[in-house]
């Protein structure tokens, strides 16, 4: 299947890209796409925690719902899905 | 309703909005909640717009290393609470419409009763724990609130209507620890006044609100760029409705 995945603010810069289309097994979770994209220790470091969960400064949003409420790493994927990459912002 | 210098006030913007907009405005109220780096910017612009009736809130005093991004305190500020010398600074700026200055802290207060009058909600604030209090009450009376956010070179900003959108909770279930970020002041100039934009057009029923969409805003690339969002049908705060 393939899916896009748009980066936002300093993520664009970390990735290369505004968005890219990945292609990935039909059973491909938000970890895989992860670990596809992730090919470097710098990117690595920004998306992930030491300990491999997702990093808590990094918003990902599939289909315009955070990952976080679908099964965070485990968020299963499909056909089609916009995944946007963007940091927290917590400040005001 | 107006007097000549009032009118003088708002000549450049009355062949936009018309006589009919501008009292529109003037009749309207506006809950901020936040004096810093967005609560600045979106009240010195809603205030000069000539929005009727403001009520800005924070907890905070006035800190020399504010000063960076809050231009409208002074060093000489500094100690005194932020929410009463900002709607003083304004009333200066405006003194057409009403401004007050309160000390709240938001996230330990029930705020619902105090926004119930209001029509529309700025969460101009800086941590997550009282925005989801703001973010309850703005669903608890059904009030359209304009969120934002920003950290380094970078800002959010979204009008999250209840109803209509997702709610603040369905967009940030969880969240890190906070810290205090490092922010370049021209980003909250830059997404304070989104906030306000997005104010006065809802006030005015004119545009399109950016709704369902989040808006971030790159300064170091000068780019906004749109994520769609979604209601959660299982959001613990607004269920999805």
């Amino acid at each position: 299947m393939k899916v896009r995945v748009k980066f936002l603010a300093n993520f664009r810069d970390l990735f290369g890209a505004r968005e890219m289309d990945m292609v990935l097994p039909s059973d491909a979770r938000l970890n895989d796409l992860l670990r596809a994209l992730c090919d470097s220790p710098e990117r690595r470091a920004q998306v992930l925690t030491a300990s491999g969960e997702l990093h808590p400064r990094v918003v990902i949003m599939k289909n315009g719902t955070p990952a976080q409420s679908l099964g965070g790493l485990a968020m299963p994927l499909e056909e089609g899905a916009v995944i946007a990459v963007f940091p927290f912002l917590g400040g005001g | 309703m107006w007097d000549k210098l009032e009118l003088l006030h708002y000549e450049r913007q009355l062949e936009l909005i018309g006589r009919r907009g501008q009292r529109r405005l003037k009749l309207s109220s506006v809950f901020i909640a936040g004096a810093g780096g967005l609560g600045t910017a979106a009240a010195s612009y809603l205030a000069a717009a000539g929005v009727g009736r403001i009520l800005i809130v924070d907890r905070d005093k006035v800190q020399v290393n504010n000063l960076n991004r809050q231009v409208m305190y002074a060093e000489k500020d500094a100690g005194k609470l932020k929410a009463p010398v900002l709607a003083a600074r304004l009333s200066g700026l405006n003194p057409h419409i009403e401004l007050r200055g309160e000390l709240i802290d938001i996230s330990a207060s029930d705020i619902r009763d105090r926004v119930s009058t209001f029509d529309v909600i700025v969460d101009a604030l800086d941590n997550f724990p009282s925005r989801y209090v703001l973010n309850g009450a703005a669903l608890a009376q059904g009030i359209p609130l304009v969120h934002a956010s920003i950290r380094g070179f970078y800002g959010q900003v979204t009008t999250l209507v209840p109803g209509l959108t997702p709610c603040l909770k369905c967009l940030f279930p969880e969240i890190p620890k906070d810290d205090s970020p490092s922010v370049l002041g021209p980003v909250c100039g830059v997404i304070g006044c989104l906030q306000a934009m997005e104010v006065i057009k809802y006030l005015l029923g004119n545009g399109s609100l950016l709704m369902n969409k989040l808006i971030v805003f790159d300064g170091l690339k000068g780019s906004l760029d749109e994520v769609e969002i979604g209601r959660r049908a299982d959001c613990p705060e607004c269920g999805g409705r």
